[in-house]
């Protein structure tokens, strides 16, 4: 291959092992020289022989797992059972669990925190048919283990799941993922217990509803579990831009504008944007940021102070 | 197989204990091809032919040709690497599958292997793809009958699987006889999966002395192979 054609031989060799990787298209040939094109074709027959003929696993002989299933050579000693489709078949469900998790660690990004569990042996729970906790999902208010076992069917799963959480009391829910299914239910300790019906006395927990995929049980949860933080008006340009008691009275005012630009279809809260309009004088507001500022007003006379302006703008 | 120290000489019961199924003497370039030399799978050919069916010598001589194209096979369904188990899965049912044939009617065991075991690579795929379409299902693999005739396209096929076997050995032979630095980056990006980039920062190289060096070994190996290929049309040496 001569060298002015390096350049372009060399993205085309690349683009191609990134096909051969199913991770890109097959290169385009249109641009080359014929002669470079049969170079190339040549050297493709060869790529598509031996890439990746050493990242196979070669297992020694006497330990090959398929030359034990097939009974060729005996188990090895400490080997445990015959390896087979099932064991292949777990390992395969433990890494899309792990996936899964590592979706939902990617979609709540600084929001949850997903780690291995850290039991040592603590209140890990092995009886029941359930693993010990494959790992945490940590939110500012919630500890949620995730579990494991090897059964699909979850009609008793919430009496079972009952001493895990005296097991374990930090934990607020408990994910339980079936390795057979792939399929999940969350419960919390409420769903555990026996509940007193006006009517009907003591009832037992009920089955948990019907168990999904884990990103999408195990997400929910998270999504419903964490706090909201509502956005409060202005308040950056409270802090930061109104030095003179000028800058809050049209900080103010300007708050109100933009919650008066909003359509109100409902006529009470057309009166109650009407009121807070002619009710909540600027001037007041100026003189509570004031007082808390100067550290005249805290606790709960700051509080007793804010009331009595909202129950103004709202009378 | 030990390309640089080739095993002959050394029985086949003593080569078969041997750490990594190759030679015992561990070297640098220990790449099994068909972990054995091509007479000796003719040998336990001719054996089964004669009713003495050897099957740990047939599965210790095939399994790395067959763990490549069942690999190979799923990669091609998936797009994506595939994983040991999935490969264990792949080349448990066709070695059985091989083992069911009438070996007077196999005209290559190496191609018909390697044909198997990449169709049931591309079965594995297909069950690895509904696995993930539908999550909550068990992945069911599509198995062969292995009592049932091959359809004549194996036939056809393992012709074609025998001169890549043989294209195979070629290329690994000729990799020896560059020079260091072009077999490693070919070796490592390659035959191994490791990212360009990767190597040439390992190696202390830019990306592009990496790349032209990865494009100079590549001729030179083409250039080998197909000399090698001249000199076996010659000799007619046998393929499969």
């Amino acid at each position: 291959m001569s060298g002015d054609h390096e350049d372009v031989a060399g993205e085309i060799i690349d683009q191609y092992l990134r096909f051969l990787r199913g991770r890109g298209p097959r290169p385009d040939l249109e641009g080359v020289s014929t002669e470079q094109r049969r170079e190339l074709t040549e050297l493709f027959a060869l790529l598509e022989a031996v890439t990746d003929a050493d990242a196979v696993a070669r297992p020694p002989l006497e330990e090959d797992p398929v030359a034990v299933r097939l009974g060729l050579v005996p188990v090895p000693p400490g080997g445990g059972s015959v390896p087979d489709a099932n064991v292949a078949s777990r390992k395969r469900v433990a890494d899309e669990i792990d996936v899964a998790l590592a979706e939902l660690a990617h979609r709540f990004v600084g929001e949850v925190e997903i780690l291995p569990d850290q039991g040592n042996g603590r209140g890990k729970f092995q009886t029941n048919g359930f693993l010990p906790a494959r790992a945490v999902c940590r939110t500012l208010g919630e500890v949620v283990l995730v579990l494991t076992t090897d059964r699909s069917d979850f009609s008793e799963l919430s009496q079972e799941i009952a001493p895990v959480f005296l097991a374990r009391p930090t934990a607020t829910a408990v994910a339980v993922v079936s390795d057979v299914s792939l399929l999940a239910a969350v419960l919390t300790p409420a769903d555990c217990v026996r509940a007193i019906d006006p009517i009907r006395g003591w009832i037992d927990p009920l089955p948990p509803v019907d168990p999904e995929p884990i990103a999408i049980a195990l997400g929910r949860y998270l999504d419903w579990s964490l706090p909201r933080w509502d956005h409060v008006a202005r308040l950056d340009e409270m802090l930061l831009l109104t030095e003179a008691g000028a800058d809050v009275e049209r900080c103010v005012i300007d708050a109100v504008e933009d919650i008066l630009k909003r359509q109100a279809r409902i006529p009470a809260r057309r009166a109650a944007l009407e009121s807070l309009r002619r009710d909540l004088p600027p001037a007041a507001v100026r003189g509570l940021v004031d007082e808390v500022r100067s550290g005249r007003l805290t606790g709960d006379e700051m509080i007793d102070r804010l009331r009595d302006l909202a129950r103004v703008s709202r009378a | 197989m030990c390309l640089a120290f080739p095993c002959a000489g050394v029985s086949h019961q003593r080569r078969m204990i041997g750490a990594h199924g190759g030679c015992e003497t561990s070297t640098a370039v220990d790449i099994p091809v068909m972990a054995d030399l091509p007479g000796d799978i003719e040998r336990l050919h001719d054996r089964w032919r004669q009713g003495d069916r050897d099957d740990l010598g047939l599965f210790e001589a095939v399994r790395d040709l067959m763990r490549r194209r069942a690999a190979s096979g799923i990669r091609k369904i998936t797009g994506g690497r595939a994983n040991d188990q999935d490969v264990d899965e792949a080349l448990f049912g066709a070695f059985k599958q091989l083992l069911a044939q009438d070996p007077s009617q196999i005209t290559t065991l190496t191609g018909l292997a390697g044909t198997i075991a990449y169709r049931r690579g591309l079965d594995v795929g297909k069950a690895l793809n509904r696995a993930r379409e539908f999550p909550g299902g068990e992945l069911l693999v599509d198995s062969a009958d292995p009592a049932a005739p091959l359809p004549e396209d194996y036939i056809l096929d393992a012709e074609d699987a025998a001169e890549r076997e043989h294209l195979v050995r070629l290329v690994m032979e000729c990799i020896e006889s560059l020079p260091p630095g072009q077999s490693e980056v070919i070796r490592a990006t390659i035959l191994r999966d490791q990212e360009l980039s990767d190597w040439a920062a390992e190696q202390g190289k830019s990306y592009e002395a990496a790349r032209k060096q990865r494009i100079k070994g590549l001729s030179a190996l083409r250039a080998c192979v197909e000399s090698k290929k001249d000199t076996t049309m010659e000799g007619g040496d046998h393929v499969g």
